[in-house]
């Protein structure tokens, strides 16, 4: 299993003990003490404003990305 | 491709990315998940009776692009998210001054070199498309985890202390404005009461 950055350390548990997300859900939320919500990240999400989601939505993170560089 | 590499993918570099996104923001971002939604369409078609064999690929390896371009964004959404903090404390001078454990212009040279890293990644990314897609996800990973180091340098207590002296000389500068205004207000009174 790859090692992760932040969250083997954040939430003191190993990674070769996971292999769905659902467990990652879960080990989250007993921590936080509540459900996860789905959440938009990028405020400048195209979704809503054109018609095709998904081609849209890869260049939105992309650029978002890419804005951080400047 | 076979699907066990799919799902050797899955285990070993999608659920780490996801581990770390969603760990460290405490949500679920619907872009990600919009991805996987398309990795399950795909891989039905791989287990559907009435496509053909060579369509079956076909599904198998937009199911792998799918997975791959999830991973990624993971990352570049958990750098996004770093940056916005890095970003905060680069254009705040009191909390870049004081409210770090290590020097200004160290957390501005570091800053430097993590977008750097980033730009780096990025190239990266574009000119292996289709080539080696796992050369970009170490490099991603990598600006990651520097970029969770220099945020680690905040000190939360000093930034709290810096943002409530900020509160007590804002509400001092708003009282003593009145207070200013009342005294000046009352003194012209008095001398138009002689004119």
């Amino acid at each position: 299993m790859g090692k992760t950055v932040i969250f083997e350390e954040r939430y003191g548990v190993n990674m070769n003990d996971f292999s769905t997300t659902e467990e990652i859900d879960k080990v989250i939320e007993e921590k936080m003490g509540r459900k996860l919500q789905i959440v938009k990240l990028d405020d400048h999400g195209i979704a809503h404003s054109r018609g095709t989601v998904f081609k849209l939505r890869k260049y939105d993170i992309d650029r978002r990305f890419d804005e951080t560089l400047k | 491709m076979e699907i066990d590499k799919l799902f050797e993918f899955y285990r070993n570099e999608f659920i780490p990315s996801y581990s770390d996104l969603v760990g460290y923001i405490g949500d679920k971002p619907q872009q990600i998940l919009i991805e996987l939604e398309n990795v399950v369409s795909h891989i039905s078609q791989i287990f559907n009776p009435k496509v053909k064999p060579h369509e079956r690929d076909e599904n198998l390896k937009k199911a792998y692009g799918h997975l791959l371009r999830a991973t990624l964004d993971c990352y570049k959404l958990l750098w996004v998210n770093i940056h916005d903090q890095l970003k905060m404390i680069e254009e705040d001078k009191s909390i870049r001054k004081l409210g770090l454990n290590i020097s200004e212009s160290d957390f501005l040279i570091k800053l430097q070199e993590l977008r750097k890293l980033a730009q780096e990644a990025r190239r990266k990314e574009m000119v292996s498309v289709g080539l080696n897609p796992l050369a970009s996800i170490d490099l991603y990973k990598g600006v990651v985890r520097e970029g969770y180091k220099l945020i680690d340098n905040m000190d939360e207590n000093k930034i709290k202390e810096i943002k409530s002296l900020k509160r007590f000389i804002s509400t001092k500068e708003f009282t003593s404005g009145i207070a200013i205004g009342i005294f000046t207000g009352l003194i012209s009174g008095y001398i138009l009461l002689f004119i």
